[in-house]
């Protein structure tokens, strides 16, 4: 009887408008590089205070859910992350668009994205409460290792160039390391500048690396043939065929439940989620060499992944009352404006409220389905028709404004601009991008949950291997290295082999 | 004929001037209101919910617009700078009083224009429910006191309030607790109820879902009076340790704004201050509204400037 | 050449951070790294690395920017370079819609786009970038 009170609950034509109004402003939010999701939430929550919950809670369940997957088009078509949880789909998205697909890129990315929300919405109304508390177990020191284990990915996503990916990501490191020093509170490097004090904001620092750096390498080339030329024209398919969705189940599925459980640890969203997902689908994919160089399967794990962790995160904030990423931290300021305070005793006192919520999710996720869908085509066929410079201006105007725009400040245009040219010089020189990307946003993470959970131990490392999942994730990493740099050698043998032959 | 016109013109010129004296009374367009922190969080809820009760009293929408960074620095000198038409204010929660002395911005009392304080929330002592070295107080500290360093007391950064909250705690018990700084207070009220440290003692409003849920404990509150949010928990001077250290929080203005316009916004600001739906608002969080303005209001200010001015670098023993 | 330089340019920077970090508080105890531990550790392995990179561009001596070649690509890069630095200058001290619509037209004409269809586009897009940014979604602009 829960449900089809739930659906009379949901099937409202008001509620379903809000929804849909969320779904549009959440897609124009989230393709746009440098709003994020966060903003688009936090900008239209006034709104909501003037609507019954069920509405309210339908447009931001819609923002949510369409900003986290819009962010997966403009990685696809223009190389430009529109949120920060898209920025492994830019790695295989962008290169799909480069050969001429980026309709399917489109399609993969709505398709997964809806089976990754519509999952973990299943999850969090299966399993919120084993789920939250096994998220509760994450302390400084299981956060330590989670970035020690994704930062062991630096090597894998460095191909060939190991020498120059461990170069990339030492300097993103580095550069991690501008800011306040949370353990003692001092500036490091912030050269004076009141807004360095907390980092360098690593959304600009996507969008120039990413968006200016790309089409600055473009504008080189102006006036040259594409060798991508004779793709122009031919859309193709924009969905995945049956063969390859179920080739794709290990790799996928195995996404799928990273994203939800790094959603639900509390602090860690759709980039860590997607970083992870991709990494450990190639080790088990057999389409492993063509990862990062525009596989479909793993822009479907990406894509999946970042999606997942939108139901995770509301699993944590329900069932805790913690928030499980930016948005879900927004989103209980939200719920306590309808009088609903998240946590276990909503789950027992309002549990109409919470069932609507899931409920809220899978619709949320089906309108995006449709409009996904009928859209991915025409954006496609619009791509192609657009000439380079045009693209390049667009590109380059979103990114600038887009920078301004997440803070109202002239410092994220000017990183972004200096992240623009470095990004320029690190494609032209050969030296990989996703060793930067994983270090600045991960490195801040070891640094300061290692020496927190120092500070806890006094000093003792023992911790990291005598709590599980610390030492889980330690092992992981070490065979992370230990594979990485096999598969590294053995790719430089080969090739040494075949230039012999 | 030309007595007609001559009459016609001057009633025209007459309406129109009264056009123009209506479209001079403040406010007749949006007003942007500049929230320090990210959005979600302490700072952002009270601002959006003032932000509306302003907006629907003067009938005009505010906008909050984010601006976070340095503990608020950014934000607050970024309202400093703002034109002084009334059309740009600003949240300014404690730390307005202690950017200067923490070396984050040379903000002074004297560098906005101070509209009102508008609430004010107590540090809760909290520890984890199903702890079972101690249940109250004065188990608590009896352990601190044997165990020196042996309490992981969480806090929400070097510097930040509560962080002093838990230094003058700890001076004023005489004990030594080992200070765990964390990015901010939700992720330390996180690490508590994962029981990866021992003790925070920050405002209610993070910790209030996890006492709920039974998982969280207050035992004690860093006040002089009991808290609307907790009534039935003792201040910690009722146990005999004499430390109290209010957090607060009010609006600004930039400095030069007309006296006509900082009145308006001042009264509109006592009148969302002082309203039902604002005090409801508030003890949902654990937070006591709390409206203070005018001179009275500047003399706060300063006496706050001007005790941490002393009270952090003794804390901090720099 | 390209490696020998960057190998430098890094190998500057580390040093220079390393020596910044010399005035960082130390670690009130033995057991807990304090705050240069990390950004000192991570120059010094990167001065390591870099040593390596030099060595490598000695040996291989790889060429990866085809400037001849290129002429004109990197001319217009170029000029797009500083074009975007003057923008970001006097961006907020100007009108936005004034300012963008002349950056945007300037670039337009700079990539090939001839002027009649340039002039007009740069001023439609910037008036729609300015709308949605500004009214829709309360992104402070100038004008």
């Amino acid at each position: 009887m829960d449900i089809l009170q739930t659906m009379q609950a949901i099937m409202q034509p008001s509620v379903l408008l809000f929804m849909l109004v969320g779904v549009i402003v959440g897609t124009l939010i989230g393709a746009l590089p440098g709003l994020s999701v966060v903003m688009a939430i936090a900008l239209f929550t006034p709104i909501t205070f003037l609507l019954e919950p069920t509405q309210g809670l339908a447009m931001l369940i819609g923002i949510y859910n369409a900003g986290v997957w819009a962010g997966g088009i403009s990685a696809v078509l223009i190389n430009t992350p529109g949120t920060p949880a898209s920025i492994m789909s830019t790695l295989d998205g962008y290169a799909m668009t480069q050969r001429g697909e980026a309709g399917l890129g489109l399609g993969i990315n709505t398709v997964y994205s809806v089976i990754g929300g519509i999952f973990s919405s299943i999850v969090l109304m299966f399993a919120a409460f084993p789920i939250a508390n096994f998220a509760l177990n994450f302390g400084p020191a299981e956060y330590a290792m989670l970035a020690f284990f994704g930062l062991s990915m630096i090597i894998s996503v460095s191909g060939k160039e190991l020498l120059k990916g461990v170069i990339v990501g030492l300097f993103g490191l580095l550069i991690a390391t501008v800011g306040t020093d949370v353990m003692f509170g001092n500036a490091r490097y912030t050269l004076g500048v009141m807004e360095l004090r907390n980092g360098i904001p690593f959304i600009p620092v996507m969008i120039g690396l990413f968006g200016i750096g790309e089409i600055l390498d473009q504008i080189t080339q102006i006036g040259k043939e594409e060798p991508t030329a004779s793709f122009k024209g031919k859309i193709g398919r924009i969905l995945p065929t049956g063969k390859q969705f179920r080739n794709w189940l290990p790799a996928t599925g195995l996404s799928a439940v990273i994203g939800v459980i790094v959603g639900a640890i509390p602090g860690t969203g759709g980039d860590i989620a997607s970083i992870v997902s991709w990494d450990q689908a190639r080790r088990i994919s057999k389409d492993k060499e063509n990862y990062g160089k525009g596989s479909p399967e793993a822009l479907a794990v990406t894509c999946l992944s970042n999606n997942a962790v939108i139901g995770g995160a509301m699993t944590t904030m329900m069932a805790l009352g913690i928030p499980g990423d930016g948005v879900t931290a927004v989103l209980i300021g939200s719920l306590m404006m309808y009088s609903v305070r998240p946590g276990p005793m909503m789950f027992i006192e309002q549990r109409p409220m919470v069932l609507n919520i899931m409920g809220l999710m899978i619709v949320a996720n089906l309108f995006i389905l449709l409009v996904g869908l009928a859209t991915a085509k025409s954006s496609a066929k619009m791509l192609n028709r657009l000439s380079k410079p045009t693209i390049w201006i667009v590109v380059a105007i979103l990114c600038l404004v887009g920078s301004y725009a997440i803070s109202n400040s002239l410092v994220d245009v000017w990183i972004a601009f200096a992240a623009g040219i470095l990004g320029f010089i690190f494609r032209k020189t050969n030296m990989p991008l996703a060793p930067f990307v994983l270090a600045i946003i991960l490195g801040p993470m070891f640094e300061a949950n290692l020496r927190r959970t120092l500070t806890i131990t006094g000093g003792s490392y023992a911790i990291f291997v005598t709590n599980p999942i610390s030492l889980v994730l330690l092992v992981l990493s070490i065979l992370s290295f230990i594979s990485a740099i096999y598969r590294s050698s053995k790719a430089k043998r080969k090739t040494a082999e075949e230039a012999q032959a | 004929m030309k007595k007609a016109l001559l009459l016609l013109l001057t009633l025209v010129l007459l309406l129109s001037s009264f056009a123009v004296l209506a479209e001079e009374k403040f406010p007749n367009k949006p007003i942007t209101m500049v929230v320090q922190a990210n959005p979600g969080g302490l700072s952002d809820q009270v601002s959006q919910e003032i932000a509306m009760l302003m907006g629907n009293d003067l009938g005009v929408r505010i906008t909050c617009v984010y601006k976070p960074g340095a503990s608020g620095a950014v934000g607050m000198t970024y309202v400093e700078a703002s034109p002084k038409d009334g059309y740009v204010i600003g949240h300014a929660p404690i730390e307005y009083a202690m950017l200067k002395t923490l070396g984050f911005a040379n903000i002074t009392p004297e560098s906005n224009t101070f509209l009102g304080q508008a609430y004010t929330t107590v540090p809760a002592l909290t520890i984890k429910a199903d702890d079972t070295r101690f249940s109250n107080m004065e188990e608590f500290f009896a352990y601190a006191k044997q165990n020196p360093g042996g309490i992981k007391m969480g806090n929400a950064g070097v510097g930040s309030i509560w962080h002093l909250v838990a230094l003058g705690i700890e001076k004023a018990a005489g004990v030594q607790f080992t200070h765990v700084p964390f990015e901010g207070a939700a992720p330390a009220a996180t690490a508590l109820m994962g029981g990866h440290i021992d003790a925070i003692a920050i405002g209610p409003i993070e910790v209030k879902a996890g006492v709920d849920a039974g998982k969280l404990k207050v035992i004690g509150v860093a006040a002089d009076e009991r808290s609307s949010a907790f009534p039935d928990i003792e201040t910690l001077k009722e146990s005999g340790i004499d430390f109290a250290l209010v957090h607060w929080g009010g609006f600004i203005a930039p400095v030069g704004i007309d006296a006509e316009v900082e009145k308006i916004l001042t009264e509109s600001l006592k009148k969302a201050v002082e309203s039902e739906e604002f005090a409801k608002f508030m003890n949902e969080r654990g937070m006591d509204p709390v409206f203070r303005g005018g001179e009275e209001a500047k003399t706060f200010v300063q006496e706050q400037f001007d005790y941490f001015a002393v009270a952090i670098p003794e804390a901090l023993g720099k | 050449m390209a490696e020998i330089l960057i190998g430098i340019v890094i190998i500057a920077i580390s040093l220079a951070a390393i020596i910044n970090a010399q005035s960082f508080p130390k670690p009130l105890t033995s057991e807990v790294p304090g705050s240069a531990f990390f950004p000192t550790v991570i120059a010094v392995a990167l001065i390591v690395a870099c040593l390596a990179l030099i060595y490598k561009g000695i040996r291989e001596k790889n060429s990866y920017f085809s400037f001849k070649s290129d002429k004109k690509g990197y001319a217009v890069m170029a000029i797009t370079i500083a074009l975007t630095a003057i923008y970001i200058l006097l961006f907020g001290k100007m009108h936005f819609i004034i300012l963008t619509s002349v950056y945007i037209g300037i670039l337009a004409l700079l990539f090939g786009i001839k002027w009649q269809k340039a002039i007009p586009s740069a001023v439609v897009s910037a008036t729609v970038v300015y709308l949605v940014f500004n009214r829709l979604l309360n992104v402070l602009l100038n004008g």
